[in-house]
């Protein structure tokens, strides 16, 4: 099945766990982005449709600049992307029996600092150059690790440092002190398997550089996320 | 008919866009003729040919007949937009990924919380919610001439939230819009808002570029075609200048709305999140007023100065474009070789002329005087629920004039400048423009010369 195409059945997922992924969406956002909890299952659905579901999702509409209020940006849609990338190593986590279900946010946040400057001769380590990385590094199959691999595609999705911190932070451990750890994997993998969309390789070769930078730049293309605390 | 107050924010200014778009139809048979004309000389080997001008000369005039196009292309999207809803709706709804949340979802809570705020100051209406990540915050837009859609963002859902006061006011703001019928004109998906926006783009390309071109190239009649420049560059203010000046209009009264309304603490954090850079700020402007207006009226709101200006805007908007037209003919004269005199005087007799088009100078005069009698049928018109004024809101001052006694009331102070200007109107022409060897009519010379 290539990248981005729409999960046969359309919007239909699987009955088996249909329950779960609505209750895992609501906790994943109660604990994210509460104020974005009333769409956390219809955005969730909407991703693991994928397709063009996914990518209206994911992509900025058309700009109507000028009106009070401005275009604001939802940071749900960014968050399954980033967990649907980092499935693989979320995986390694929530399966392994050494990590208890204690975990708060606070303790990864200060978990992944450690980690930073443990790495921090390997500028960069945070920041995938491709949103997919090419699978799980054993040095990464820590919840520390998989917070420092889901905000660095949240920051590639324009969210700030310090609130896709948060923001991963969060997730994982929310994830984590879920009793029914079967039932978030459950989730995940909805989520995960059909790829997330991206440029693949042999595209990027023939987007000029300049180009690429300009699209960067305009507003809108490449949202800038909000964090969670945003107004 | 209850008569309402001038200066109360609940009483909107006269409907200028919708007079603007209304005073397109009868603009249509002219052009008509005048593309028929156009087409004529410039691709049927009418006045112009590769033989008299170049080729080069004549590729530049074509390329810049397109973008003479573009004033027609606005009238037409005008007309366009209040005479098919039904399908701008389908393509707003398509271009913005709008869907209607289905019963029983749990944004249902919150839907039903917007609805019972907007229902005491709009007619009823459906919401829809963008599934884009990023989209505009909340903006109306048609579904039908009487179906009225309010279109939210998932990051306005979750300011419902974070930041109601917030919230309110952009929801009170587009409640006004409803209220006045300038969703059909205006809003989300708009092809009028669309093509004001698009025509600097198109001027550029089609219009400044091959003038540009011809002098890069050092062509033989590039300076003759300098009149041209003129001409197409004083077309852009021309044609701007109504459109973009009702469409403030229409956004600064919805402004002192949702004041009146949510407060001015929710307004002013809704402008200030409204904050943008580049492009868009620029490409903005064509259909919302600069922020640091919108700023500087709201803290003017109690004053009268806010609602004198809204309610003399097409007076105001008619003399500007006098200014332009005169400015516009002086160059553009004078690029044709005309002393500076005999050019002042045609420029000033062409924007006379203008002046006295109707029936759009009698519209712009009888409007503000007769507007605080007809506000309440229009309201009506459209459905507007009958509040007499916008609760205030928490910690505001009422909408009143301290000393009412001292000055005029409003609209006999708004009547004054559409009196002076139908007193400049009504001056017998000077003649100049009969005389115009180029724009003058019904000469041998003059037939000659075109």
């Amino acid at each position: 099945m290539s990248p981005g195409r729409e999960r046969p059945g359309g919007d239909d997922l699987p009955a088996p766990g249909a329950e779960s992924f609505e209750v895992w969406a609501g906790r994943l956002a109660a604990a994210v982005a509460p104020d974005e909890a009333d769409f956390a299952a219809a955005t969730a659905r909407r991703y693991a449709a994928g397709g063009r579901a996914r990518r209206v999702l994911l992509r900025a509409a058309p700009p109507a600049p000028g009106a009070a209020g401005g275009e604001l940006a939802a940071v749900l849609p960014a968050l399954w992307d980033a967990l649907a990338a980092s499935y693989a190593l979320v995986k390694t986590v929530l399966e392994s029996a050494v990590f208890g279900h204690a975990v708060s946010a606070a303790g990864l946040l200060v978990a992944l600092e450690e980690r930073r400057r443990r790495h921090s001769a390997e500028p960069g380590r945070d920041r995938p150059a491709t949103p997919r990385a090419a699978g799980p590094s054993p040095a990464d199959a820590d919840p520390a690790g998989v917070v420092a691999a889901i905000s660095g595609h949240l920051r590639a999705r324009g969210m700030t440092p310090a609130d896709a911190d948060r923001a991963a932070a969060e997730a994982v451990g929310a994830l984590c002190r879920g009793a029914d750890r079967a039932g978030a994997l459950a989730f995940l993998r909805l989520l995960a398997e059909y790829p997330p969309p991206q440029l693949r390789p042999r595209q990027r070769r023939f987007v000029p550089r300049v180009l690429r930078g300009l699209a960067r730049a305009r507003p809108g293309h490449a949202p800038r996320t909000p964090g969670p605390g945003d107004a | 008919m209850r008569r309402l107050r001038a200066d109360d924010p609940a009483t909107p200014p006269p409907p200028w866009l919708w007079l603007l778009v209304l005073s397109y139809l009868p603009m249509l048979p002219g052009d008509a003729v005048w593309w028929r004309d156009q087409v004529t000389e410039l691709w049927a080997d009418g006045a112009y040919s590769t033989a008299r001008i170049g080729p080069a000369a004549l590729a530049a005039l074509r390329a810049t007949t397109v973008s003479q196009a573009m004033p027609t292309l606005v009238l037409l999207s005008g007309i366009a937009a209040v005479a098919l809803p039904r399908l701008r709706g389908r393509y707003t709804e398509w271009r913005y990924a709008l869907v209607s949340p289905p019963p029983g979802s749990p944004a249902e809570d919150t839907l039903r919380a917007l609805h019972r705020a907007l229902a005491p100051h709009a007619p009823p209406v459906t919401f829809t919610v963008s599934m884009a990540g990023r989209a505009p915050s909340i903006r109306v837009y048609p579904r039908g001439r009487r179906e009225r859609r309010v279109a939210l963002s998932l990051g306005f859902l979750a300011l419902w939230r974070r930041s109601p006061e917030r919230a309110r006011a952009l929801l009170a703001h587009e409640a006004a819009h409803l209220a006045r019928g300038e969703h059909l004109i205006a809003g989300l998906g708009s092809p009028f808002a669309g093509a004001v926006a698009a025509w600097p783009v198109v001027f550029l390309v089609c219009g400044a570029a091959p003038v540009g071109w011809l002098l890069l190239v050092h062509a033989p009649t590039a300076p003759e075609m300098l009149g041209q420049v003129v001409v197409v560059v004083m077309k852009l203010p021309q044609t701007l200048l109504l459109p973009v000046l009702a469409l403030w209009c229409a956004e600064l009264a919805a402004d002192r709305y949702a004041l009146a309304v949510a407060g001015g603490r929710g307004m002013a954090e809704a402008l200030h999140a409204s904050r943008e850079s580049g492009v868009s700020r620029v490409w903005g402007r064509a259909h919302h007023p600069p922020r640091r207006l919108r700023l500087w009226c709201l803290a003017r709101a109690r004053r009268p100065v806010v609602p004198l200006l809204l309610w003399t805007a097409g007076p105001v908007a008619l003399l500007l474009h006098a200014v332009v037209l005169t400015a516009g003919g002086v160059l553009g004269l004078l690029a044709l070789g005309d002393p500076p005199g005999a050019a002042l005087a045609t420029a000033l007799a062409l924007a006379h002329r203008g002046l006295l088009t109707p029936p759009v100078w009698a519209a712009l005069t009888v409007l503000p005087l007769a507007w605080p009698l007809l506000a309440g049928v229009w309201g009506r018109l459209w459905g507007a629920p009958r509040a007499a004024s916008p609760p205030a809101a928490a910690g505001s001052a009422p909408f009143r004039e301290t000393s009412r006694a001292r000055r005029l009331p409003l609209p006999l102070t708004a009547a004054l400048l559409p009196l002076a200007v139908l007193a400049v109107a009504l001056l017998p022409p000077s003649g100049a423009l009969a005389r115009d060897p180029v724009l003058g009519h019904g000469t041998a010379a003059a037939a000659a010369a075109r």
